[in-house]
């Protein structure tokens, strides 16, 4: 077994207070200085195009895009202070993703695998998804493969998004009819593999047949309106998608939005497109944390933004910014969080935390905390080791707790 | 000597102070560091101003006379869970307090003690209210609770040791030689070490006490603290016991059922044949567990198994025709076996079949770590090498010489350079050619591992400076370097842990440094001799094969063989006998070691070839075992599988699900276009409309099967079923099954019925498995 079985009854005793989580990934390393933790008053090389203006939460600020964003901070949680030695996508990534440096030897679940451990299987209703797809290290690491995210796939701003395979094929009773029959013939599941198999299998069968569950991944079910209000791209029908599912039974979101790693003209990368990168992330962001407010689920549902790692404070000649993992920030809002919080402090170039410095692991053992799971609990690796679910070094942030 | 009637004061006061200096200079190697003479300072101020101690205890723990800190000291620490992975030996220590695990690194872990925290751990001038006394038994906050109580003998012995002047050693150097584990009639584990004392030697020593004890699967045997074992259940357990850094294992085996089934009609058919040494060393294996042979499976699974394993598609119906007729044609005769010689056939059919080469050519790549990404299967650099390794696959090589290749000069496949740390090198021909973790050893010595953290450096060496260009061969630039012999330690070693802990190496792209040393370190080679340390210089330069795959081919030879023959008899059966594949090391011993054994040594005698090996396995009693019993609604037992009792059933992943698809259709297929995780699989498979679509290639196997073969929708389905599935399908099922699909019409299946069925045909477990 690759989990100690008496452990999973206290998880799922612990996953009881029912809390949703949506993790909004901005995936390739979102710039602290031009989101979160803007530095008005440091030199043009290092405070970057963007202006700052100030949040509705005493001493943040946001650039000025995101001043949407920033009038609802005052109902967050806000941490600027996150300092990590891991400055590589992919190590930056699994630190943060599963609240652990990597190993060469072990890839650990990540924190929406262990809150969709907590969820009993129920008919169909996936427990963990990702929108489009999970970064691979936001998957089950080690732990069994039902415990992953269900990939949704493609590109929900497109006006032709729809989750692939889900509708039911022609004829598909008849087939399911005879899978039933092969059943009685060949006999029933005769090892582990095969019923985890059976599992799959029959979940699809599920989701084929339930009408519910479509629905649930169907953004053409919303109001004109609100599909208006979070933005008709890719992050911000994401997002409503993802607020759709927690509503809708989903235990954990992932969001990854792609495409953070900006090397070159960060300004000109953040402010210009079809629409521009800060804009869909003001609107998408905002819209979520009001939609969940407006439905009664911020008591409900955790909602998480953060990334691998901050940018270099001083712009490098191509006008871009570089892997920096000395500071980076991270914003949360909803149930177990803190309202109007502000964690931490970097210096005056936003090198380097000042104040109340925290790693990965504590962001990480803090959110599960506010999940309802147990902090000191133990998984077993395939090779039978007693690996904590948390790192033994995370120290709880108690002020990010509501 | 009993130091107990000794006048205490004079003695120990003298004593102290040359015991402490003595470990100043034994700790670091050549000199008295600053913190060790500030150290001697307070001793000295402390042992003057001291009113007179107490007379030292000596202590039944210890080995002979005088303190030896690797000897008579770490060993208490690990028994008692302090040095252990979940408390102070876990990577970065607990509560600002490391120790390496279970004691590995006696050095640092001295340091850590006496030095750490600016010696605030120890109380020479009051012992009894040393850190490390107060913390384990709970008179000040400890968060690990209480370990041991103040009237224990492990307080008694760790304040003895403080009150002596907590040295690194006194009196004569002890060294352990190697611990010997026994268990008692009652059931109590007993370890005996072997010591030289003073450089004589040897003397025994029961070091029970200080022993930690552990079993490798608790639900058949577990041991308590004090070596008691308990016994479960049935089945194989190693109890392991460990001091000092050396451990020693012994099997234990409760039977599941009386022993003595092997070979006979109890509770087996009563055919049972060994038709090979292996099927003999199965045989005994399962005697010693109490279980029974299982009985053979039916011959048409055997037919199926065999080409699903071998050729990774199920036999063609001509092929299974064959197969039949053999069997028939030897029944006649009674004295052969009526499945050999159609096993044999079917064998040699499998083997040159061109699906065997894209199937082995795969498992080729996946030992290799070679990736092939969906998007891109047959360009890049990883396309090359894959089909480069089926074709070898075809020519049925030295797997032997093919590795030498990977380590040697080969631009073909540049597998070395995929890696710029020469620990990821090291790190992958410890995992792919030999099956061990040596990367385990990257961030913290392991008490079951065979190689420390510097051995890891060591190792890693070898491959800081590999140059392609030079044959695999090394440069002669160490000898121009300042060079550390890991064997010895460095003056500053705990900077130095320091820096290897935050991974702050050096590499100047020719030389691996130890961090803050300003040295290179010393390569060295792992060995797998018995009774060494585990290492092997490099060869001087010009020596007889003095290059990597020199190595391979003469020191690492064998454990190369262990590796493979373990991954092959895995992807034949499903069952691994040491498993995860490439964690080979002591404390994850193989199940049914003496099988793993002899696997190597026949790949060995096979000249590492992969099909006198396949043939070899194939042809044996034991890839022809039947399954498990079904159990009304409920899976069958688990421990017959666990044992090689019955034939596990082994999950076709989608490579060899689409392969097998492929073989039966007669076409090749497009990709499956789905995400990575299992659920999206199934719906794909379900609603993707990929299934209807290659049934509609042209020229495909099913297709046929409607135009020229079938009278009759149930022929048509028997046909077919026999094509899947490698077995007649029952009149009457075939009629229901028809029936299911048709919702109860008497007409004749649609095409789209047709292609429901399919899909529901392909997706069982019959066809999804091999059983």
């Amino acid at each position: 077994m690759p989990f100690i079985p008496g452990l999973l009854e206290a998880a799922y005793a612990a996953g009881r207070t029912g809390r949703h989580l949506i993790v909004v990934w901005m995936d390739g390393g979102m710039s602290h200085l031009d989101t979160l933790d803007p530095k008005p008053s440091a030199g043009a090389d290092i405070r970057g195009p963007l202006e700052a203006v100030r949040s509705s939460l005493d001493g943040a600020m946001v650039t000025e895009p995101l001043s949407g964003l920033g009038k609802l901070l005052d109902r967050c949680c806000v941490v600027r202070s996150i300092t990590s030695p891991e400055g590589n996508h992919d190590r930056g990534s699994h630190y943060m993703l599963t609240g652990r440096r990597p190993s060469p030897l072990l890839t650990f679940p990540s924190l929406g695998s262990l809150v969709a451990r907590t969820v009993q299987p129920s008919s169909g209703v996936p427990a963990y998804v990702a929108i489009p797809e999970a970064h691979e290290y936001a998957r089950q690491g080690y732990l069994p493969a039902r415990f992953g995210p269900f990939d949704v796939g493609g590109d929900p701003g497109r006006p032709d998004f729809s989750v692939r395979d889900l509708d039911p094929s022609p004829g598909l009773e008849s087939t399911l009819s005879a899978v039933e029959m092969l059943r009685a013939i060949q006999g029933g599941p005769r090892s582990k593999d095969e019923a985890s198999r059976e599992f799959f299998l029959g979940q699809a069968q599920a989701i084929s047949t339930s009408r519910h569950v479509q629905d649930l991944f169907d953004l053409n079910k919303e109001r004109p309106e609100i599909r208006q209000a979070y933005g008709r791209h890719r992050l911000g029908q994401s997002c409503l998608l993802a607020r759709r599912l927690v509503e809708g039974g989903v235990r954990v979101v992932l969001v990854r939005d792609q495409g953070w790693d900006h090397h070159v003209n960060i300004g000109q990368a953040l402010t210009y497109g079809f629409p521009p990168r800060l804009t869909a992330m003001n609107q998408a962001l905002s819209e979520l944390i009001l939609d969940l407010e407006r439905r009664g689920l911020s008591e409900k549902v955790t909602l998480l933004l953060a990334t691998e790692f901050g940018r270099t404070p001083r712009l490098n000649p191509s006008g871009g910014r570089d892997h920096w993992s000395r500071a980076s920030s991270c914003l949360l809002f909803g149930a177990g969080i803190r309202r109007g919080q502000l964690i931490g402090e970097t210096d005056d170039r936003g090198e380097e935390p000042v104040f109340q410095p925290v790693s990965p692991a504590d962001v990480f053992a803090t959110l599960l905390r506010a999940m309802g799971l147990p902090a000191d609990e133990r998984l077993q690796s395939p090779d039978g080791r007693p690996v904590p679910v948390i790192d033994p070094h995370a120290t709880l942030i108690e002020d990010m707790l509501a | 000597m009993d130091r107990g009637r000794c006048p205490a004061v004079s003695i120990s006061s003298h004593r102290r102070m040359k015991i402490r200096s003595e470990s100043a200079v034994s700790a670091n190697g050549s000199s008295i560091q600053p913190v060790a003479v500030m150290t001697l300072i307070i001793l000295v101020l402390s042992t003057l101003l001291s009113p007179g101690s107490e007379p030292a205890l000596e202590s039944p723990y210890k080995a002979g006379p005088g303190w030896d800190f690797r000897t008579d000291v770490l060993p208490v620490l690990a028994s008692s869970g302090c040095s252990s992975a979940e408390c102070h030996g876990s990577a970065t220590g607990r509560g600002g307090f490391r120790l390496s695990l279970f004691g590995t690194d006696p050095l640092a872990d001295y340091d850590s003690i006496t030095r750490g925290s600016f010696g605030r751990r120890i109380d020479l001038r009051n012992p009894a209210q040393s850190l490390v006394l107060l913390k384990p038994t709970r008179q000040i906050p400890h968060e690990g609770g209480e370990i041991f109580r103040e009237d224990s003998t492990q307080h008694a012995h760790l304040l003895a040791w403080i009150r002596d002047g907590a040295p690194w050693r006194s009196g004569p150097e002890k060294s352990i030689r190697s611990v010997t584990l026994e268990m008692t009639p009652s059931h109590r584990l007993r370890l005996t070490g072997e010591f030289s004392v003073g450089g004589e030697g040897p003397q025994f020593f029961d070091v029970s006490v200080m022993a930690a004890f552990s079993s490798t699967a608790p639900a058949v045997a577990s041991v308590d603290a004090t070596g008691l074992v308990s016994v479960n259940g049935p089945g194989e357990a190693y109890l392991i016991g460990r001091f000092a850094g050396l451990t020693h294992r012994i099997a234990f085996r409760e039977p599941f059922g009386p022993a003595g089934l092997a070979g006979t009609d109890a509770g087996a058919p009563g055919n049972f044949v060994q038709s090979s040494p292996m099927d003999a060393i199965w045989a005994e294996c399962l005697n010693r567990t109490g279980l029974s042979i299982p009985s053979r499976a039916e011959a048409w699974r055997v037919a199926r198994r065999l080409y699903l394993s071998v050729a990774g598609r199920p036999p063609f119906p001509e092929e299974l025709d064959v197969f039949h007729q053999l069997v028939r044609n030897a029944e006649a005769d009674a004295d052969t076996d009526p499945l050999d010689s159609a096993v044999a056939d079917a064998i040699e059919r499998a083997l040159s079949s061109p699906s065997y080469d894209t199937r082995w050519g795969h498992w080729a790549a996946e030992w290799l770590e070679v990736k092939v990404t969906p998007e891109r299967p047959d360009s890049g650099a990883m396309g090359r090498l894959e089909s480069m390794l089926s074709e070898r696959v075809a020519r049925d090589g030295s797997l032997l010489d093919l590795a030498s290749e990977v380590l040697g000069a080969n631009r073909d496949f540049s597998y070395l350079k995929r890696y710029a740390d020469p620990r990821d090198r090291s790190e992958f021909v410890g995992r792919a050619l030999l099956g061990v973790r040596i990367g385990c050893a990257r961030c913290h010595n392991h008490p079951d591992d065979r190689w420390t953290r510097m051995d890891h450096l060591g190792f890693s060496a070898a491959f800081s400076n590999f140059d392609l260009e030079q044959q695999g061969s090394y440069q002669s630039s160490f000898s121009k370097t300042p060079v550390l012999d890991i064997g010895k330690t460095p003056s500053n070693y705990p900077g130095m842990m320091a820096g290897m802990q935050s991974g702050n190496f050096k590499t100047d792209g020719d030389r691996l440094y130890l961090p803050g040393t300003g040295h290179a370190v010393e390569p060295v080679l792992l060995s797998f001799e018995e009774g060494n340390k585990g290492l092997k210089s490099i060869p001087a330069a010009g020596a007889h094969d003095s290059s990597l795959a020199g190595w391979l081919r003469n020191d690492a030879r064998l454990q190369f063989s262990r590796n493979i023959a373990n991954r092959i008899f895995g992807h034949l059966t499903g069952f691994f006998p040491v498993s995860p594949e490439d964690d080979h090391r002591s404390s994850n011993p193989a199940l049914y070691e003496p099988l793993l054994d002899h696997l190597a040594r026949e790949f060995e005698k096979s000249g590492f070839r992969l099909k006198p090996f396949i043939r070899y396995v194939a042809a044996s009693r034991l890839f022809q075992m039947g399954g498990a019993d079904e159990e009304e609604g409920s899976l069958p037992s688990m421990h017959s599988y666990q044992y090689l009792a019955a034939w596990q059933p082994v999950p076709l992943d989608v490579f060899a699900w689409t392969q097998s698809l492929s073989s039966v259709l007669g076409v090749p297929l497009p990709p499956l276009e789905t995400q990575e995780n299992p659920l999206s699989m199934q719906l794909s498979l379900l609603n993707s409309g990929w299934i209807e679509r290659i049934l509609r290639i042209p020229g495909n196997q099913f297709e046929a099967l409607g135009l020229f073969t079938a009278d009759s929708d149930r022929q048509r389905l028997v046909e077919l079923y026999r094509m899947l599935f490698s077995v007649e399908l029952d009149d009457a099922l075939a009629a229901a099954l028809l029936e299911t699909v048709s919702g109860g019409s008497a007409k004749p299946l649609t095409g789209d019925q047709w292609e429901q069925l399919f899909k529901a045909l392909v997706l069982s477990p019959e066809f999804c498995f091999v059983r």
